[in-house]
């Protein structure tokens, strides 16, 4: 997303950031909805079994939804946490380690919710 | 916890809209930025409180 003229003349302080910027905000975007849809459509099941949510997982709109949401979240999440330790952690062998383990943090986690909404959305 | 998640969740998405305003450029003054804020605060608290209602009235009506 960098200008011919910016990659050129390496502006700015760190170098690089105009596409962490933007992603953030497209994400932040997109959460808007996703997020709001997701708390009305759980507020009906309130004192609701088991089952029922199952049946809601179930239809292809919802688990596709759902997909959506895991992603667009940890990924917004990444982002934020990333620039929050590149600026508050000082040691650069813990700055490292740190946004190391995030990032595994946010891959295994997105792993196993899509992992769970397709098991139920596909399972038997 | 819920409670303090819902709201920190309702408060997070208030303010990051607030967020996106000020990417457009829009509200920059100070008077504004105040105004802003606590009509973000508000909001908050209002969206918090209605989906705990909404909540406890589906499940009143559920079971």
């Amino acid at each position: 997303m960098r200008t011919a003229l910016g990659r050129v003349r390496g502006l700015g302080s760190a170098k690089e950031g105009v596409s962490h910027w933007w992603a953030q905000r497209l994400t932040a975007v997109a959460l808007v909805p996703l997020v709001l849809w997701f708390v009305v459509s759980l507020l009906g099941f309130a004192g609701a079994d088991h089952a029922a949510i199952v049946q809601w997982v179930r239809s292809p709109v919802v688990a596709v939804l759902l997909v959506l949401l895991i992603v667009t979240l940890l990924y917004h999440a990444q982002l934020g946490m990333r620039v929050v330790l590149e600026d508050y952690v000082h040691a650069e062998w813990l700055k490292i380690t740190s946004i190391l383990l995030l990032n595994f943090a946010v891959m295994f986690l997105a792993a196993i919710g899509v992992f769970a909404v397709l098991r139920v959305a596909l399972g038997g | 916890m819920l409670l303090g998640w819902s709201f920190a969740l309702f408060y997070h998405l208030c303010n990051g809209i607030r967020h996106l305003f000020w990417d457009a450029g829009w509200g920059f003054e100070i008077a504004t930025v105040y105004i802003s804020g606590k009509v973000v605060l508000i909001a908050t608290v209002l969206l918090t409180l209605l989906t705990w209602l909404l909540a406890y009235g589906m499940a009143g009506a559920g079971s």
